[in-house]
């Protein structure tokens, strides 16, 4: 970011904090770190909504907060965001507006998907070696109040992701009833479950490494162990869960030496960290001292950056391919022909690098429907896409690859004056752009046997004329390309044309 | 096996204190009104006193409670030993009094004069326009019982006489009727309102005959403990407290010797008082009121200082360039604090500053220091002031001093229920060069400009990072803004002073123990916590040679063979109030010194926020070592502790008073630091 004061706040399920830092010239200085303990998890996770007392409560503290950053002058320098506390609550809409009401402050809710990306990037950052993890075979879990976010990570590709409800405050709350002697064991079966998911999305014979951890119950663990690396062992976690598996919350925080909220959820806490694990099959897990909100702080003002980020995707994207068995060939000769169009139909389309790898992405799995059918196989693509959760890759942009991906095929006019019509016209015309391109890459493919070997784009007054240098006689393509480039000529209102020149017969 | 118990009870400790303030009277060296006003101080202090401390062990003892003092003593056992403690002092206050007065009447200052024909004019003119006015007698019958008298209120007892019959009638002298009349003649007489009262009783009472008439004051409980969790907003509480405040029971009862047996029997009755509780006062009750003398004649006061600006600062100086290459300790009055109060008055104006924070436990009227606040917030800086409404007597003001602020649009916070704010910062945030900085002054004593010319106090300046950083941090703390601190280097009651007092300590004794050199002098104004009197007694015990310097009430008794004896006491008493907190340890040689808001009582370490600060930097360093080492020195203000008494030490040869050697000298020692 430029030279400046920023802020930022995570409003948790068990907790608010904020973290403010100076930067200038590309270094940090922290200057400020509050917490202020609210349970919004415990209204949310077991009413299903925030009460209004612990609205009122939230909007006092978010109150100070705002002080804090008038006293440095910050105004828009911010960026405050709320996760399962707020996210799950059926009233988080009118949490979110009192809270601009009574403050000024906007806040945001964040997706797991990015909560863990945001942390990704940030102890990317921070942990030496991380990048040997990530080849060898690495699981982020970012384990808070409410949920429990996963990264698998290997070889340049996020092989799972997802969030899960098994926060330790969360399962505090659903075996309050249980006895307190027995809680453990309720605990370990519904944490053993939670890896058996895992283990079940997880490609077969996959293999793990190294597990990595961030998300607020860390605290607890380092208030206890005090550990000189950013590194546990299994085996005091372990002694320290046979000591206090047992014991109620006021022993704990006294044989301990803990605060109240901490000794609630150690027990849940510790379970969780040893059974991970035992699932990543190590004796260590690693950490950062990092707080969430200063990794938020250095995402947001852009201080670390995911350089490896497009790759990582590109690789996910086809890694998904692979599970969907796609006909890899194809996709990677229509993505490098759209790439192609994209570049060379700029004057035309305006359009910059985030679009260009939307388009990409649509292109590699634009055939993936035919994983479930070959009828409709655009529309199977479709949801297929939007069920992905890639962590860093915004929500708006996947649903942007899944209308490509919808319409690289069937009848663009008809979905938008029957289904999209209520998009506004920028996106609208953005999608349209796209497909237009999408469609005349996917046609020059039509056959899947790389027919048309490369071609030149000549823009010329009237018309667009793209000259093809074919193997053979490419039939299908000629016959899709007067199918499909209508769409092009209708959003660009110039025509587009093919001519097939065959080099070897 | 040694019998004598080396814990001495805190309400004797602080009488003999009280006694020591009260023999500055009779010291030669002090100027004549000087030793007025230590008379003056002694009874304000004893007033206190028997308003808090009687007035909270008569509580105790009334509500049954039993449990043992440190020194073994229960609550009923303390008020007989204060009693009689108490009485002796009275008794000894009263000769002194007769002393000054008689060596004043030779400088022509005459205090509370038989009203003559001389004066006898001008006292009936007072009479009529200050006094008769604004009284209201109560003559006591079955429907009229003894009024209700309020705390420290004088009154007038008359007994009178008509048609044959006799009535008493009580006169309470009005809170805002003024005490003493200065006249000035051939020489300048004192008049009190209650001589002039008795004097022209027959106005009063036109129908009856003035039978006699006496004065008698009474003091009431006054225990402010406040359970402040019970409380949702504690402004209101305190506000709610103060109404309530003037109800407590009697603690003490002040009389005129000549008030007969049984006047004083029926009101005991009345008024619910015991015999122990009579304090009889042949001469003038209530000598707080001598204050107003004590300015009577320059020649007979201390002389005059300056307080000088330290080490290269001038009134035009640019502080936060200065600060920013140097840290700045002061030693006030010897310094002035003036410098603090211009440092808050630039960066109010400052176009670069974002920010201004500083805790309020006592400020003067007419506080610059607020004025500039104010003057801040309508300069768009971001100001908080933490205001301590429980700060004792000065409740109300600080609850005027909030509302001023708030009305000027600084944020005003009252800190954290149950939890006292003793610990003085303030913190001033600018942005220079695009980078923020921060400027922490911390002190032992009050931002209060009144006060810093007569208490000696530490006041340490910096622009530190990691300093600034903490004290960033004890404000969001204490303004709610966070409920978990990190520290660097602060340390903070209630959590963290005591155990790493106790941690040095250990460090000591375990040099002690390996046979190397241990040696702690601990400066404060008060120890009683039992914890860290053992911890002294095991120091002392392993061979720590331990030098305290106790200005109030010290609860460990030094010098016993076997368990204190590597224990000195002492306690300087002089023209200023000790009040800053400078513990200084060998440490295996690193000679680590600290200096604190922190006394080392329980309420201090278990039940406030006060400040442990350690100072590394050498020049400062050795600034706060010489400070000590002159305090070791003095041997013309110093008394030594003698069993459960004191025995003061005046020496003929090297005189050095260490007051009167810093207010010539206070630069000299800036100067030998820096070698």
């Amino acid at each position: 970011m430029k030279n400046g004061i920023f802020a930022a706040i995570n409003i948790g399920a068990s907790a608010f904090r904020m973290h403010i830092s100076e930067y200038t010239d590309g270094d940090e200085r922290p200057l400020e770190y509050l917490i202020k303990p609210l349970r919004l998890g415990r209204d949310t996770f077991t009413k299903g909504h925030i009460t209004l007392e612990s609205v009122y409560a939230a909007t006092e503290i978010l109150k100070k907060f705002r002080h804090k950053m008038d006293e440095y002058g910050i105004k828009k320098n911010y960026k405050a965001v709320c996760t399962s506390g707020v996210r799950e609550a059926g009233n988080r809409a009118f949490f979110i507006d009192h809270v601009r009401q009574e403050t000024g402050l906007e806040l945001e809710i964040i997706q797991p998907s990015d909560e863990i990306y945001v942390k990704y990037v940030t102890v990317k950052n921070d942990i030496d070696g991380f990048d040997d993890f990530e080849k060898e075979g690495v699981l982020l879990a970012n384990i808070s109040s409410g949920n429990i976010a996963l990264a698998v990570l290997k070889d340049n590709q996020n092989i799972y992701s997802g969030a899960l409800p098994y926060g330790s405050l969360r399962l505090r709350r659903m075996f309050s009833d249980t006895p307190t002697h027995i809680r453990y064991k309720a605990y370990e079966q519904y944490v053993q479950k939670m890896c058996y998911s895992i283990g079940n999305a997880l490609p077969v014979g996959f293999e793990l490494n190294h597990l990595v951890s961030a998300g607020s119950s860390l605290n607890v663990l380092l208030n206890i162990f005090k550990p000189k690396k950013n590194m546990l062992k299994k085996a005091q976690l372990e002694e320290l869960y046979e000591k206090v598996k047992h014991m109620p919350r006021d022993t704990i925080k006294s044989v301990m030496k803990i605060r109240q909220d901490e000794a609630s959820v150690l027990v849940p806490t510790l379970v969780t960290y040893i059974k991970l694990m035992e699932f990543v099959g190590t004796d260590f897990v690693r950490f950062s001292h990092m707080t969430f909100p200063h990794m938020l702080s250095l995402f947001y003002s852009n201080t670390v950056r995911d350089k490896g980020f497009v790759g990582r995707v590109r690789n996910t994207l086809y890694g998904l391919g692979e599970r969907f068995n796609i006909d890899r060939k194809h996709a990677d000769t229509i993505s490098e022909f759209a790439m192609k169009l994209f570049d060379a139909l700029k004057p035309l389309h305006s359009l910059g690098r985030q679009e260009r790898f939307i388009l990409e992405a649509a292109a590699i799995l634009s055939d993936a429907g035919y994983y479930i059918d070959t009828r409709k196989h655009n529309q199977h693509s479709y949801y297929l896409v939007q069920s992905i959760e890639i962590p860093g890759l915004p929500r708006e942009t996947v649903k942007l690859i899944s209308y490509l991906v919808l319409m690289h095929n069937g009848d663009v006019n008809d979905w938008f004056e029957n289904k999209y019509h209520y998009f506004p016209m920028e996106k609208q015309l953005l999608i349209k752009k796209l497909v237009s391109i999408l469609r005349i890459a996917d046609s020059l493919d039509s056959s899947h046997m790389n027919l048309v070997q490369d071609f030149d784009v000549d823009i010329l007054q009237g018309k667009i004329v793209i000259r093809a240098k074919c193997r053979k006689m490419a039939f299908l393509e000629k016959h899709s390309f007067e199918t499909k480039s209508q769409v092009f000529a209708e959003t660009f209102g110039i025509p587009i044309e093919l001519e097939t020149r065959i080099l070897y017969e | 096996m040694n019998t004598v118990s080396p814990y001495i009870n805190r309400e004797l400790s602080w009488l003999e204190f009280n006694k020591r303030v009260m023999m500055e009277a009779v010291d030669p060296d002090v100027p004549l009104l000087e030793r007025l006003k230590f008379l003056a101080i002694f009874s304000s202090n004893l007033d206190e006193f028997f308003m808090i401390r009687v007035g909270g062990l008569q509580d105790q003892k009334e509500a049954g409670y039993s449990k043992l003092d440190i020194s073994g003593c229960t609550p009923e056992q303390q008020l007989v030993a204060i009693s009689r403690k108490a009485h002796e002092l009275t008794n000894q206050r009263q000769k002194i009094y007769k002393t000054i007065k008689s060596d004043l009447e030779k400088e022509n200052i005459v205090i509370a004069p038989d009203i003559d024909a001389e004066l006898d004019e001008i006292a009936e003119a007072i009479f009529n326009e200050e006094i008769y006015p604004v009284i209201s007698p109560v003559t006591i019958s079955s429907n009229n019982p003894v009024p209700f008298i309020y705390n420290f209120r004088l009154c007038v007892y008359a007994v009178i006489k008509k048609n044959n019959i006799i009535h008493h009638s009580v006169i309470i002298l009005p809170e805002n009727l003024q005490r003493i009349f200065k006249v000035k003649l051939d020489k300048t007489y004192y008049l009190f309102a209650e001589d002039i009262l008795k004097r022209y009783l027959q106005i009063v009472y036109p129908d009856y005959e003035i039978l006699d008439s006496y004065c008698l004051r009474v003091t009431r409980n006054a225990d402010l403990t406040l359970d402040e969790e019970e409380s949702d907003d504690l402004l209101l509480s305190i506000k709610k407290f103060l109404k309530s405040r003037r109800k407590g029971g009697i603690c003490r009862v002040e009389i005129d010797g000549r008030l007969p047996a049984d006047i004083l029997e029926k009101m005991s009755q009345e008024m619910n008082f015991d015999k122990d509780d009579v304090y009889v006062i042949d001469d003038l009750i209530d000598m707080t009121s001598l204050f107003a003398i004590t300015g009577a004649k320059q020649e007979l006061c201390y002389p005059q200082f300056n307080p000088v600006m330290p080490d290269g600062f001038s009134a035009d100086s640019d502080i936060f360039e200065k600060i920013k290459k140097k840290d700045l300790i002061m030693y006030r009055p010897f310094h002035d604090f003036s410098l603090v109060s211009k440092m808050v008055a630039a960066a109010a104006d400052d176009p670069d500053v974002l920010a201004i924070k500083m805790t309020l436990y006592r400020a003067n009227k007419n506080s610059t220091i607020l004025a500039s606040l104010s003057k801040a917030v309508k300069n768009g800086k971001h100001v908080s002031v933490v205001i301590e409404l429980k700060a004792r007597f000065d409740e109300e003001r600080n609850v005027d001093w909030a509302n001023m602020l708030e009305e000027a649009g600084c944020i005003v916070t009252y800190g954290i229920a149950g939890l006292k704010i003793h610990a003085k910062n303030l913190l001033i945030v600018r942005r220079e060069n695009g980078k923020v900085v921060r400027y922490t002054h911390m002190s032992t004593g009050n931002y209060n400009e009144f006060t810093a010319g007569i208490y000696t106090d530490v006041d340490y300046i910096t622009a530190d990072e990691e300093v600034g950083k903490d004290c960033a941090a004890m404000f969001n703390y204490l303004m709610g803004y966070t409920d978990i601190g990190t520290w660097n280097r602060f340390y903070l009651a209630p959590n963290y002073i005591k155990p790493k007092i106790l941690e040095l300590i250990d460090e000591e004794i375990a040099f002690a123990k390996a046979g190397k050199k241990a040696r702690m002098i601990v400066k404060v104004n008060s120890i009683i916590d039992k914890l860290l009197i053992d911890k002294l007694i095991e120091a002392s015990c392993a061979g720590v040679k331990i030098d305290m310097i106790v200005r109030g009430v010290c609860g460990i008794r030094a010098g016993i063979k076997g368990v204190t004896e590597n224990i000195r006491v002492r306690s300087i008493i002089g023209r200023f109030l000790e009040h800053p907190r400078i513990i200084y340890f060998h440490a295996g040689g690193k000679k680590r010194v600290f200096f604190s808001t922190a006394d080392w009582m329980e309420r201090n370490m278990d039940r406030r926020v006060e400040l442990f600060f350690e100072v590394l930097k050498k020049e400062p360093k050795n600034f706060l070592l010489n400070i000590i080492d002159l305090n070791m020195k003095d041997n013309q203000k110093t008394w030594i502790q003698k069993g459960a008494g004191y025995e003061k030490t005046k020496s003929a040869d090297d005189k050095l008073c260490y007051h009167d050697y810093l207010i010539n000298n206070i630069e000299d020692l800036h100067k030998e630091a820096q070698l």
